[in-house]
């Protein structure tokens, strides 16, 4: 099911736009490609494509307009491709309901590593599959418990409620300004020291190394996400 | 004048009392005790009331003692020669008193202002002493005075274009007239009811302006608010002294920052010229080879595994390449960023390593680190992504100098309210005489970008008001450090 998925590549620069569509087509995925942010628009009414990679200088107007656009009725992953100009941009994309991005340059395997994850998002949301499992980690969102190596967790209310917002959408960067919206409060949102202590105590207790982390993965400047794989 | 009135009043009915309450004591206390008691109705007025008042209550106090108990009684005549003269002595006595008190209460108060005053310009002068930044000594300023003085103090500031801008004020205060503000810059003198410029006004809500010159200029004005025609002179001349003060420092702070300034354009020059040196080496040496390899794989008659190695070689010199233009990048952004637009927030330096850490092993490149934190529930305030890049910048230096199996290590400690990232090698240290303050010189002769990621990471400390150092270690190796200042985490709340 995700080796056939369409996915609409939305990116100004044709030699990019043309390995993305190679190395897509390579890995079993179907492409369509749009350059501007209009022709977008109509080819995701049309297509109905299961994920969009967005670059977000496009000709006819800002990619964060996009990402606004779509919110408005729909889930689809979007996996935004920065040229690490801002941070504020980046984490104004993910307030905005991006779900990754990558950093220019990059390479291929990550890009395939990151729609293989958006994807299977996707398709466990679909499934309605409320317990998340990764090695030796379970999180059980129905039950509110947590399995660490079959043993359950002890967690502080407000580490069960990282976690699970976490674990809500395994793969996807939180922002700091949402964490701290839907745990602390929305007055909270520029607490960030709140959620590094929090963050620190709850990786001391699920990961093996904390410096290493296995579950949880920081993205500098923008947030947290839970690894899906 | 109502006030005098009131007391007036008062001394009256207290000398009325005294009276009846020697009337009916008369037998009992004997003409000296009346006579004393008297004498201490004068004091008390001399004390609370006028002069004039004082000496009005003299004479009363004669005259009662006279009629009610000098023989013969209840009339103004005096029997005998010694109760003229007793009672001229009590009038002359009372008078003297009278006076006396009254120049003792004047010097009282006096010296109770002057004590006041003093305890004034030596707090004043301790805060102002203190301020680090102009912002704060305008801040002290409005405080200071808005509490010693109970106006709304306000400081505006005039640019180039004698534009006015309020920069901080203790109360809500109404923009000063600009042709008043103009007057005060151009002639370097205050606008007051004691100086040259005034406009007599019956409301209550004049202001002051003091200009922090005596000399034509743009420096700032001081404004005092809500100020009547009638304030004391006292208050103004003191707020002139401290005005004189507050323009001392506000002198002193400028010239600081204009030297501070002035070394940061020497430290950006100093980072220009080690990039460009750097910068020829760093991005030949990787597009020769990758156009080479391309080059190359053009031939028909290659082998595959040649072919293979080939376009492994094009893609890490490429990522190399991508690496050394994101430093570079870091460069000129950093040397064109001003501090303050750098978003800094607090940072779990944990964390940072942990996303360094995932950064190397997204590359697939090896690692031997050994990470070692003191206290976990550290934070810095600063930039992450500048900090993931001189933590990368440091480790890469390191594993260039270490053989393949050599650890890296990198230590997170806390002494002397200050935190220090330290990462330290196995290889064969520094060159005699290399330190954080030459590394400029050093990167024009190293080969590899060692003296580039070395300047990205002096420029980073340095946004950071980080202490750079760089030392051999005695084990062997070198060690170099980042030591930020430890600031205050409150996460009383976040619990």
């Amino acid at each position: 099911m995700l080796n056939n998925a369409l996915i609409l590549i939305i990116e100004d620069d044709a030699e990019i736009s043309q390995f993305l569509q190679t190395s897509l087509k390579a890995s079993g995925y179907l492409t369509i490609s749009a350059t501007t942010m209009m022709s977008a628009k109509s080819l995701l009414l049309n297509h109905k494509p299961a994920l969009v990679i967005l670059d977000l200088n496009l000709p006819d107007g800002d990619g964060r307009d996009f990402i606004s656009h779509v919110r408005v009725h729909s889930d689809i992953p979007i996996l935004v491709l920065s040229a690490r100009q801002s941070e504020l941009e980046k984490v104004a994309c993910f307030d905005l309901g991006a779900d990754d991005y990558l950093a220019k340059p990059f390479g291929v395997n990550e890009l395939l590593a990151r729609v293989k994850v958006a994807l299977k998002r996707t398709a466990m949301m679909s499934l309605r599959d409320d317990i998340f499992k990764l090695d030796d980690l379970m999180i059980d969102t129905v039950n509110s418990s947590v399995l660490l190596n079959n043993t359950p967790l002890h967690l502080t209310p407000i580490e069960f409620k990282l976690l699970f917002l976490l674990a809500s959408k395994p793969g996807k960067v939180f922002s700091h300004r949402q964490l701290l919206a839907e745990v602390w409060g929305a007055e909270y949102v520029d607490d960030t020291h709140y959620l590094r202590i929090h963050m620190g105590r709850l990786r001391a207790r699920l990961e093996k190394n904390t410096a290493m982390p296995r579950y949880i993965l920081t993205e500098a400047g923008i947030g947290y996400r839970l690894a899906a794989s | 004048m109502q006030k005098q009135s009131v007391a007036l009043v008062g001394m009256l009915i207290l000398l009325a009392l005294v009276t009846l309450i020697n009337y009916f004591l008369f037998s009992h206390l004997g003409i000296t005790s009346i006579t004393l008691l008297y004498l201490l109705v004068v004091v008390t007025g001399a004390y609370f009331c006028e002069l004039l008042i004082a000496s009005v209550l003299a004479v009363l106090a004669f005259l009662a003692i006279n009629y009610f108990f000098t023989e013969p009684r209840f009339t103004f005549e005096v029997a005998h020669v010694e109760s003229w003269a007793s009672l001229v002595c009590f009038l002359i006595v009372s008078m003297v008193i009278a006076s006396l008190v009254k120049q003792l209460k004047f010097q009282t108060t006096e010296s109770l202002l002057a004590s006041k005053e003093a305890k004034f310009a030596r707090t004043l002068a301790e805060n102002l002493a203190l301020a680090s930044n102009i912002a704060q000594l305008y801040q002290d300023t409005c405080r200071l005075l808005q509490a010693e003085f109970s106006k709304p103090i306000a400081i505006i500031e005039c640019d180039a274009n004698k534009t006015y801008t309020i920069k901080t004020a203790s109360a809500q205060i109404e923009t000063p007239d600009h042709r008043l503000l103009n007057w005060v810059s151009d002639h370097g003198k205050p606008i007051s009811p004691y100086t040259d410029y005034w406009v007599k006004s019956s409301t209550k809500n004049q202001q002051w302006l003091l200009p922090f010159s005596r000399l034509p200029s743009q420096l700032p004005i001081l404004v005092v608010s809500d100020v009547s025609e009638n304030e004391p002179i006292n208050t103004y001349a003191a707020i002139k002294s401290a005005v004189d003060q507050i323009s001392q420092a506000y002198e002193r702070l400028t010239s600081i920052e204009t030297a501070k300034s002035a070394e940061f354009r020497a430290q950006e020059e100093a980072i220009q010229s080690a990039l460009l040196a750097s910068i020829s080496h760093d991005m030949r040496t990787p597009l020769t080879s990758i156009l080479g390899a391309a080059t190359t794989l053009q031939q028909p008659d290659l082998s595959s595994t040649e072919a293979s190695r080939l376009t492994d070689l094009i893609a890490s010199q490429a990522r190399y390449l991508a690496s050394t233009t994101e430093n570079i990048l870091s460069l000129i952004r950093l040397e064109s960023t001003q501090t303050q637009t750098i978003a800094m927030d607090w940072q779990s330096p944990e964390e940072l390593i942990g996303v360094v850490t995932a950064l190397y092993k997204s590359r697939d490149e090896t690692l031997n680190l050994i990470v070692s934190i003191h206290e976990p529930e550290l934070l810095i305030k600063g930039n992450a992504n500048l900090l993931i890049q001189a933590l990368v910048n440091l480790i890469d230096n390191a594993k260039q100098v270490s053989a393949e199996n050599d650890s890296i290590e990198i230590v997170v400690s806390q002494a002397n309210e200050r935190i220090d990232i330290s990462v330290n090698d196995h290889g064969s240290g520094f060159d005699a005489g290399f330190t954080a303050e030459n590394i400029k010189k050093f990167s024009s002769t190293n080969a590899k970008g060692f003296g580039l990621g070395l300047s990205i990471v002096q420029a980073i400390a340095t946004m950071h008001r980080a202490n750079l150092t760089i030392q051999n270690r005695d084990s062997g190796g070198a060690s170099v450090t980042l030591s930020f200042p430890a600031m205050l985490v409150d996460i009383n709340h976040a619990q």
